[in-house]
């Protein structure tokens, strides 16, 4: 009896006033939790490391065996990357060392690895199809697949079930089964190896996801919203965009984040539908292994650069991924 | 203001009807509760006013003009929700502002009206935070200044304070009320509380499977209930019915209860029944009156202390009878009663057809 009425009234204090003691028990399971997760973000996080310090090491740390963990960083990577070069004869190379002052220091990172600077790589290149390609079909899958998952969440579809079921099959087959139909498909229909192929390509994958998705997060939206919002004057339109897409944000922000990750990282059709024009880094990164021995700050570089668009854009989602934890003014 | 009609409105989902064809005019001003167990079709009724539900049949409308196929937004009126329904991303203030905005109001418009509805429900402190952060009381403050603000035709409210908590609910039925008198409003009401239906309401819907029992004021469905049904559900505890056999102007119950029926009632009973047969004798608990001589006989079940008075509960003819008595008198268990009955309040119903049997040919 003593016991309980000790811990009510340690309960009405912590009601009363902001939390400052914890107990200790609290703080060590705290501390051992800390600890946990970050050797597992550790573990996680080995690859990455490995990458990024990959990227700037010189041709010969790269390779080094143990691996170097403190080396002198070098642009060097980065410089293969982008740009087109050229090796220089022995006698090219003495006259751009005399006049290495007048050179941009690009240039002279290159000349530094015996090699000249002739133009910018396919990379650049590259990377920009990977933008258009991801962006453009992310945003096509959220906006089609808020549409569809609204109509699937509030209105009677016939067939819903079977609709919905067919939907979500679009992705059941692995790519490498279809790659080949819709390979046959596309050279016919001239989208071979087009941006626009390939955006029509990823936002059919990418709906089935978006579907879902979105149709759970606007189910959890109660209907009384809406129906507030058409006995206050508003049409079915203006009340799906002024009361039930402010509060899918979360949801919308999640889908797309999956969905742009999925068209950023796909390499399977990447691979087999496209050679040059509408080309993305997935297939061509691997492509510098060939290539005069492996240039392997050049790979990391590539992939380092190749993940920070994500991670950008992740990053600038993050307020509305996290919101759903703090929303929660939903009631039902 | 406005009237509100509804001519054999019907809703029906594949088969099986959700409200059964009924007719109902609200009066300018008036407050009208649809009143009934979960499921009997009150809350689709209400939506289908609002337009927030289709009909299957009949028509509706609005101070004469016909709204049945009309938008939700074009019937002016204010639908209250059980849940509020407040929009979580907005504050109280925008909430408040939100139906004005739809009809393009002026920025000066809106601020002044939107003040004016918070002092009304005394929200002032309240307009810059948002719906997370209010009680449940200040919520349904904000949702009836939602629907207030537009200064609708018709409010329509869907147990606007069942999501409440006791104390609340006590709180925010008086300043219903007092809204729907100081705005004159047309109000309709749903509610499976008769407690709550009883004080608010001008007049009653009883409504139950679908189908409208009974439409009268609160003294009519508790005096005079037209079925069983009404009987039951209205009133705490519901009126008392005791099943018995009608002949030659006497109504037995049980062997030493015989319930002597005025000549207005025999002639009623008779022209019911044809001669004799089973009927069910229906008393408010008030009604019942404990006299040493009384005609009827009962035993002692339980006796309840209520406050104001003792509830004094009667195992009658295997139906349990409740009788309210005066505080200080006690009963033993087990001990036989004597009691009549009111002779004014004493109802009769045909336990074929469950229909109360009334006294007069209309």
């Amino acid at each position: 009896m003593t016991a309980l009425e000790g811990t009510s009234r340690q309960r009405s204090i912590t009601y009363a006033a902001p939390v400052h003691k914890v107990s200790r028990r609290a703080r060590v399971i705290l501390a051992i939790r800390a600890f946990l997760t970050v050797i597992v973000a550790l573990i996680m996080l080995i690859p990455v490391f490995w990458m990024a310090t990959t990227a700037f090491k010189s041709r010969a740390d790269a390779v080094a065996v143990p691996p170097k963990v403190f080396f002198k960083p070098t642009l060097e990577g980065f410089v293969n990357l982008l740009a087109e070069r050229s090796v220089l004869a022995q006698a090219r190379r003495q006259e751009m060392q005399a006049r290495r002052d007048e050179l941009s220091w690009i240039q002279r990172i290159a000349l530094d690895a015996g090699t000249e600077i002739i133009g910018v790589s396919q990379y650049v290149g590259r990377l920009r199809n990977s933008v258009i390609i991801a962006g453009g079909s992310t945003v096509l899958a959220v906006l089609l697949g808020l549409l569809s998952a609204y109509a699937f969440s509030r209105f009677n579809v016939p067939g819903s079930g079977d609709l919905l079921f067919f939907i979500l099959s679009q992705r059941m087959l692995p790519a490498v089964v279809v790659t080949i139909p819709i390979f046959l498909m596309y050279r016919r229909l001239g989208l071979h190896d087009t941006h626009i192929g390939m955006i029509l390509l990823y936002t059919v994958f990418n709906l089935s996801l978006s579907v879902w998705l979105l149709k759970g997060f606007i189910d959890e939206i109660p209907r009384q919203y809406e129906e507030a919002a058409l006995v206050d004057g508003y049409t079915r339109l203006q009340a799906f965009r002024k009361v039930v897409l402010p509060n899918a944000l979360t949801g919308i922000a999640a889908t797309t984040v999956f969905c742009l990750i999925f068209a950023w990282n796909e390499y399977a059709f990447a691979l087999m539908l496209t050679s040059d024009r509408a080309r993305t880094p997935p297939p061509s990164i691997p492509a510098k292994l060939g290539r005069g021995g492996i240039e392997w700050a050049a790979i990391a570089a590539g992939s380092l650069g190749f993940l920070i668009p994500v991670v950008i854009v992740t990053f600038a989602l993050r307020r509305y991924l996290l919101r759903g934890v703090t929303f929660g003014a939903i009631r039902q | 203001m406005a009237t509100i009609e509804l001519r054999q409105v019907e809703k029906k989902f594949g088969d099986l009807h959700a409200v059964k064809p009924m007719d109902l005019t609200v009066h300018d001003g008036e407050f009208v509760v649809l009143l009934g167990p979960s499921g009997c079709g009150k809350t689709t009724t209400l939506r289908m006013i609002s337009g927030l539900e289709s009909v299957t049949g009949g028509q509706i409308l609005i101070d004469g003009r016909d709204v049945t196929w009309a938008h939700p937004s074009e019937r002016n009126i204010a639908f209250v929700f059980q849940f509020f329904a407040l929009y979580p991303h907005m504050t109280a203030w925008q909430n408040i502002a939100f139906p004005l905005q739809s009809q393009g109001e002026s920025r000066a418009a809106v601020k002044q009206r939107v003040a004016e509805v918070a002092s009304l429900l005394r929200i002032n402190h309240l307009l810059h935070l948002r719906p997370g952060a209010l009680s449940g009381g200040d919520k349904q403050r904000v949702a009836l200044a939602r629907a207030l603000v537009r200064h609708p035709a018709a409010f329509l409210m869907d147990e606007p304070i069942g999501a409440l908590d006791a104390d609340a609910r006590e709180t925010m039925r008086a300043e219903i009320k007092r809204l729907h008198l100081l705005e004159h409003a047309t109000t309709v009401y749903v509610t499976h509380d008769q407690v709550e239906a009883m004080a608010m309401g001008d007049r009653i819907v009883v409504m139950s499977e679908a189908l409208v029992q009974q439409i009268g004021t609160p003294a009519e469905v508790y005096h005079k209930p037209a079925n069983l049904f009404v009987a039951r559900f209205i009133g705490s505890p519901g009126m008392n019915l005791v099943t018995g056999h009608y002949a030659n102007g006497v109504v037995h119950l049980s062997e030493n209860s015989r319930y002597l029926l005025s000549p207005e009632w025999n002639q009623a009973l008779q022209r019911e029944l044809g001669g004799e047969g089973k009927v069910i004798l229906g008393f408010r608990s008030e009604a019942g009156v404990i006299v040493e001589d009384g005609p009827l006989a009962a035993e002692v079940f339980t006796s309840d202390l209520h406050g104001a008075y003792n509830m004094l509960n009667l195992s009658l003819n295997d139906d349990l009878v409740h009788i309210r008595v005066p505080r200080g008198i006690r009963y033993p268990m087990g001990a036989t009663v004597r009691f009549n009955i009111d002779a004014e309040m004493v109802r009769f119903f045909n336990p074929r057809t469950e229909a109360a049997i009334t006294r007069r040919v209309r």
